[in-house]
């Protein structure tokens, strides 16, 4: 017979492999859509391609210049007058984004975001090199593209599981204060929030920054387009033209089942319908609207939508507000709808020269992100975007050897790929220094675990009580941080399955804790739900499986879960 | 203080989201309909050079052509029957029916298209009135329709007796021609098989107040018998009726089933509601099958004129499929009834109505119906389980203004059970609120769980408590309730009214000082009555066309004279001996109602069925008198508003103005407003008129702290 032992351990195994699995599944969220939409083009040589920017000339061009603000760092090699526009228009797009999406349901990163701003004149002349390498590359394929064909992207945003940077061409002349958020920059906050949103609103919301228009500090929502041109053009001209909407249940849905089903039609529909919704609840047309909007969303990221939690309030059901919905869709369609935020304090941009080592950190950790995304999209470029990397940061670990950011990258960088031997004293270094970078715990844990568990230190191949609270507590300094990982909880699951020490029931209530913050990943309830087993508290367990089930989306997650409650029932 | 006032009807309304007249419904025809296949839906919708009927692929609402297109803005054009070619009928206001090809859409004016029928006159026969109706699709062919036209001729000489001719008609869609399946001389109308066989007879007589349902003849075998006679003793179901058992007990023929030998029909006799049963022509018997409401009439004898009618058919499985209740209706088919049971779940609080669904029945159209929406067509997919929204009833109406809505009941001290709806006020402007008794038309309507009630929206919109109740006289609860109201005109349904206002102060604080009481017709007369009877407990009334002298038509001299000239027209051999050269000259009232009499005085014309039933449910003229609000106009002291439009008699507007006269000799508060046109649906700005200048009367009595209604 099993013991809830065993299925923790098969549980385990089965989160560490599954989190990248659903975690690749919620970031390919239905409608997901990178960067703006392009026209199909059928003939692929006739397709522009643009690269990720390489800053391999450093010699070259003015001096880098560097800001720190609350949570942003800035490196600029344009002129301090539009550096200065620049961020400050970024500073109010964000002011006018929290004017309609509070910050409680933004994601929050410790770790400060990073802008890089470079002059457009040297766009294509700075990453010369790469565009070249490209178009040795692809001289020989069947599809080769004309060197005109090859550009550079003048803006690119890149996450990394703890922070994010963007780098920017600005034009140095025409640079204003006119910011506007993009629908990617909306949806990697709302990814990262915790505890998680649920899908419906990630896309209806992403969705409705297609249509938004940033000015001086109003957010405006144009007139939205419904499912095709054409249809939108005779709902706004007739009312009473017919309309599908889709039942609010299956909007609302933990697993929407038009995603399961996958027919773009319909999952367009549903983040258009998701969208209006959205649009409907904050118009304040309604006292009190917006106010019962964000509370019913809050309580959806613990427990799914069900229509008496909607009720509860909106005051009426699904039926009346599929109604609504029906008529506002019209009103939509033609009448832009605008939010005023309140001034925002004007940022205090001093900008001063850069020093290497700022200039190193900055540069090599998006050089470092620059290779993810490369390996993805333009492989046979991944490894010089890699060595780009590996000079800068080594260089300024040169200039200073001591700072935990820079050997935070560089230990990142070689974490990324696959490196963790190489990875591991750069780790060791900034966690040392008490860096505020939750990753960098967490790869620490993680590697150290696989060292540990694979040397085996007792007879029955389990770490040592000593091991085990290092692990968690490097953990728990990840914890601590923002953003919340996921792979912090199984990694937290994996070290108590790895040692014999018993988890106190303040340490189950933690894995709980992560269970609840991530309920899009099944993992974690039924892992924290076998713990909780195993250790006597089946009531606990009860009550996390049927969370898990509740708001698991996808059906490859439940299996756990249910494998869980099945040995449970089986439990006296 | 007296006022008058008119109204002239303005030519064209915009109806502005908040206006209060965006609560009034707008449209009452089915716009939309269901393709054969439920791949389509065709509604007619408004478009910048008028209306047109659209046809839409479901699949792909975006897939939208025009079918047909009207040119005069006010020509509102109507589905009727789309066939599985894609042929597809419809038709205009003046039910000129045309055809369009829904295979080769193509905007055409109503002009440009195949005209199939109208009711346009035959200039080679003397004038008369054909009225065409859409009866059904054949079923021995699903491309060809039929209709029903009645024509009847007008009377210009005085031997000449209204004739009426009923023909069935089959026309072809696909060549336009039409042929003649049955026609008939008939006074009355003509219930046909769904083979096209005229079968029953509703007689509706031009001189007599006693009609009989007469079952036709078949063959040269059969000849045409009252039905009553036919079933014999064995099954008394009382089909003759006459202005005496109107309201009483008697039998309705409904419709003919798959078998035609089957007949529906409604049947209040040996109980107290309507209950729907079948009975076999054949055999004399009445089948097994039998629908009944200890409490509910489930059948409304005054809505035979409806166009949709009570035995629902479904031609792909040549079967009936159930029956329409005034309350819903009432499935045979178990596939149906499971349809309907899923949409009432997925639209709860509603009235569902399912009125068309495709062959495969995967897909329905329905009208949906609740206390707080006149009503949207949606159409359902079964197969997804997704609304597809289409019309709206009232397209401007703002679901977030809508004022909440529930139905109540209550016993009241007397041991009658009491139905009614209460509307609250969405923004209380006032505390307590005001509260205000809508009392509706004559005794014999349907009073307020009916549904959605555009009036009542309006004044809650003020910042009244609306209340709405079926008093005793009131149609739909059985013939106990409709008749306890003889027992006095005034105060039976007033108790009742008084014991609302009791449940309504359990339920809800209000003002008792501020409570008014607005009636339409016999409605008003109960508004001015409680002002009269209970000056302490209502403030003021505003009655609506309201016949202050019910009496005048139980002792009509008008006619008594004209039963007089009938009777000796029928006996007099020539027209120098016709009574209609020796006119009575009676005094100038009794004249003036005699010229009011239809047709007259140039030709007899038909008897007034109407005014004869109301006779007899009124009774003794004194009753009557004691009941009325002019027998107390001197003692009134309460303020009251009298609205008349042009759908009121002359001489009741005579009556309000004697009323209106002694108010302001005993220097009471009364006002009169006369409206240039006819109050009913679409006439949106009349109705404005009317509610504004309630408004203003109301914030005069009721808000206004100064006035002498508000001091106790």
């Amino acid at each position: 017979m099993k013991t809830a032992s065993s299925i923790c351990r098969r549980l385990t195994h089965i989160a560490l492999s599954a989190a990248a699995a659903l975690t690749a599944l919620a970031g390919s969220l239905p409608g997901a859509e990178r960067g703006h939409a392009r026209p199909e083009i059928t003939d692929v040589s006739e397709r522009i391609i643009e690269l990720p920017p390489l800053l391999v000339e450093e010699r070259q061009g003015a001096p880098w210049r560097y800001a720190s603000l609350p949570g942003l760092e800035v490196l600029s090699r344009c002129k301090d007058d539009a550096t200065g526009r620049f961020v400050r228009g970024w500073w109010r797009a964000q002011t006018m984004l929290r004017r309609l999406l509070p910050a409680e349901f933004q994601g929050q990163f410790d770790v400060p975001a990073k802008l890089i701003l470079h002059s457009q004149n040297a766009k294509n002349a700075i990453s010369r090199e790469v565009i070249d390498e490209m178009v040795r590359k692809d001289r020989n394929t069947p599809n080769a593209r004309r060197p005109d064909m090859i550009g550079v992207m003048p803006n690119l945003r890149l996450n990394d599981r703890d922070s994010w940077l963007a780098f920017v061409f600005l034009d140095e002349k025409r640079a204003t204060e006119s910011i506007a958020c993009t629908p990617s920059h909306v949806r990697a906050l709302l990814e990262a929030r915790t505890p998680q949103l649920p899908l419906w609103f990630i896309a209806g919301f992403v969705q409705l920054f297609y249509d938004a228009e940033f000015f001086q500090m109003t957010l405006t929502l144009r007139g939205t387009q419904w499912t095709t041109e054409a249809h939108t053009r005779l709902i706004a001209r007739n009312p009473a033209y017919p309309h599908a909407l889709l039942p609010f249940e299956e909007m609302l849905a933990v697993a929407p089942r038009i995603a399961a089903n996958n027919q773009p039609a319909n999952l367009q529909l549903w983040r258009k319908q998701a969208a209006l919704f959205i649009r409907w609840a904050l118009e304040e047309k309604i006292p009190g609207r917006a106010d019962a909007f964000w509370k019913f969303l809050e309580r959806t990221c613990a427990e799914p939508a069900t229509e008496n939690l909607f009720r509860e309030h909106f005051g009426f059901g699904y039926a009346d507000a599929e109604d609504r919905l029906s008529d506002y869709l019209p009103a939509a369609l033609r009448r832009p709808i605008s939010f005023v935020a309140l001034a925002a304090d004007e940022p205090n941009i001093k900008l001063r020269l850069a020093s290497a080592g700022e200039i190193a950190r900055i540069k090599g950790d998006w050089e470092r992100l620059e290779v993810g995304y490369v390996q993805i999209h333009f492989p046979m470029l991944a490894s010089k975007y890699r060595e780009q990397a590996l000079r800068t940061l080594e260089h300024g670990r040169q200039l200073d050897s001591t700072d935990p950011q820079l050997l935070a990258a560089l230990g990142l960088l070689y974490c990324d790929d696959g490196n963790d031997a190489t990875a591991l004293p750069y780790l060791e270094a900034a966690a040392k220094a008490k860096i505020v970078r939750p990753r960098v715990y967490y790869e620490l844990a993680r590697n150290y675990l696989r060292a540990w568990t694979a040397q085996g230190v007792s007879n029955d191949g389990k770490i040592s009580v000593e091991q085990a609270a290092r692990l968690l507590e490097l953990l728990s300094m990840a914890r601590a941080q923002a953003p919340q990982l996921p792979e912090v909880y199984q990694t937290m699951c994996a070290v108590w399955d790895a040692t014999n020490a018993k988890p106190t029931y303040e340490d189950l209530a933690v894995l709980e804790a992560g269970a609840r913050m991530f309920p899009q990943n099944t993992s974690l309830p039924a892992l924290a739900a076998a713990f909780y087993l195993r250790h006597g508290h089946t009531k606990q367990a009860a009550a996390l499986i049927d969370f898990g089930l509740a708001l698991a989306p996808y059906a490859e997650g439940r299996e756990s879960l249910v494998k869980v409650r099945n040995f449970l029932t089986k439990t006296p | 203080m007296l006022l008058y006032g008119a109204f002239a009807p303005a030519a064209q309304t915009i109806i502005r989201e908040n206006d209060p007249i965006s609560y009034l419904p707008r449209i009452t025809d089915q716009l939309c309909k269901l393709s054969h296949d439920g791949r389509h839906v065709a509604l007619c919708v408004s478009s910048k050079d008028g209306f047109e009927i659209i046809r839409c692929d479901i699949e792909k609402p975006e897939d939208i052509q025009t079918l047909a297109q009207a040119r005069s803005f006010a020509q509102r054009l109507v589905p009727v029957y789309w066939a599985p070619s894609g042929r597809f009928v419809f038709r205009d206001e003046q039910h000129h029916y045309f055809i369009a090809s829904g295979a080769n859409a193509e905007s055409r004016g109503s002009a440009d298209l195949p005209l199939l029928l109208t009711e346009k006159p035959d200039h080679a026969k003397p004038p008369s009135k054909q009225v065409v109706r859409f009866f059904a699709r054949s079923m021995d062919d699903p491309e060809c329709v039929l209709f029903t036209r009645t024509s009847q001729t007008r009377i210009e000489q005085p031997d000449d007796t209204p004739q009426t001719q009923i023909f069935l008609l089959k026309a072809d869609l696909r060549t336009g021609q039409t042929t003649i399946l049955y026609s008939g001389v008939h006074e009355g109308r003509v219930l046909f098989d769904r083979q096209g066989r005229a079968r029953v007879l509703q007689e509706e007589p031009a001189y007599s107040a006693t009609r009989d349902d007469i079952l036709l003849q078949q063959d040269d075998k059969t000849r045409a018998i009252s039905l009553d006679r036919h079933l014999g003793k064995t099954l008394p179901v009382a089909f003759r009726w006459s202005d005496k058992n109107y309201f009483g007990p008697r039998s309705v023929p409904l419709g003919l089933g798959e078998d035609p030998e089957i007949l529906y029909y409604a049947s209040n006799v040996g109980r107290d509601t309507f209950g729907l049963y079948a009975l076999n022509l054949r055999t004399s018997a009445r089948t097994t099958f039998a629908l009944e409401n200890p409490t509910q009439d489930l059948f409304d004898p005054t809505e035979t004129d409806s166009a949709e009618p009570v035995v629902v058919y479904d031609p792909t499985k040549s079967k009936v499929v159930g029956l329409r209740l005034p309350s819903g209706t009432h499935w045979l088919d178990t596939e149906l009834a499971d349809v309907q049971t899923t949409l009432e779940k997925k639209l709860p609080e509603r009235q569902v109505r399912l009125l068309e669904w495709n062959e495969t029945r995967t897909r329905f159209l329905l009208l949906a119906t609740s206390m707080e929406d006149p009503g949207r067509y949606y159409v359902y997919d079964r197969a997804t389980r997704h609304l597809l929204h289409l019309l709206r009833v009232n397209p401007v109406l703002q679901m977030d203004a809508v004022n909440p809505t529930q139905t109540w009941s209550t016993i009241t001290p007397n041991g009658t059970t009491l139905h009614g709806s209460l509307t609250k006020p969405r923004h209380i402007a006032r505390i307590p609120p005001p509260a205000i008794v809508l009392v509706h038309d004559a005794p014999w309507k349907p009073g307020a769980s009916a549904g959605y009630s555009g009036e009542a929206q309006i004044l809650a919109r003020q910042g009244f408590l609306v209340v709405q109740l079926e008093y005793r006289g009131s149609r739909g609860h059985g013939l106990r309730h409709l008749n306890a109201i003889r027992r006095g005109f005034d105060r039976v349904p007033l108790e009742d009214v008084r014991a609302a206002l009791a449940w309504l102060a359990t339920q809800q604080r209000y003002d008792t000082r501020r409570v008014a009481v607005l009636g339409h017709g016999f409605g008003g007369n109960l508004a001015l009555r409680a002002v009269q009877l209970y000056p302490e407990e209502f403030c003021c009334a505003i009655a609506i066309n309201a016949p202050l002298n019910l009496d005048r038509d139980s002792e009509n001299p008008s006619a008594k004279g004209y039963n007089a000239i009938v009777q000796s027209m029928q006996q007099s051999t020539s027209i120098s001996e016709s009574p209609i050269m020796t006119m009575p000259k009676g005094d100038d009232e009794t004249y003036k109602s005699f010229l009011s009499l239809p047709s007259l005085p140039m030709s007899v014309g038909t008897y007034d069925f109407s005014a004869s039933v109301r006779r007899e449910f009124y009774g003794e003229p004194a009753a009557l008198r004691i009941s009325s609000p002019m027998t107390y106009a001197d003692k009134q002291t309460r303020p009251a508003l009298l609205i008349y439009d042009m759908s009121a008699k002359a001489a009741d507007i005579a009556q309000a103005k004697v009323l209106c006269d002694s108010l302001k000799r005993n220097q009471r508060a009364v006002e009169l407003a006369e409206i240039k046109g006819r109050m009913k649906l679409g006439q949106t700005m009349l109705f404005a008129q009317a509610y504004a200048h309630i408004g203003e009367f109301l914030s005069r009595h009721i808000f206004d702290t100064k006035s002498e209604n508000t001091s106790k």
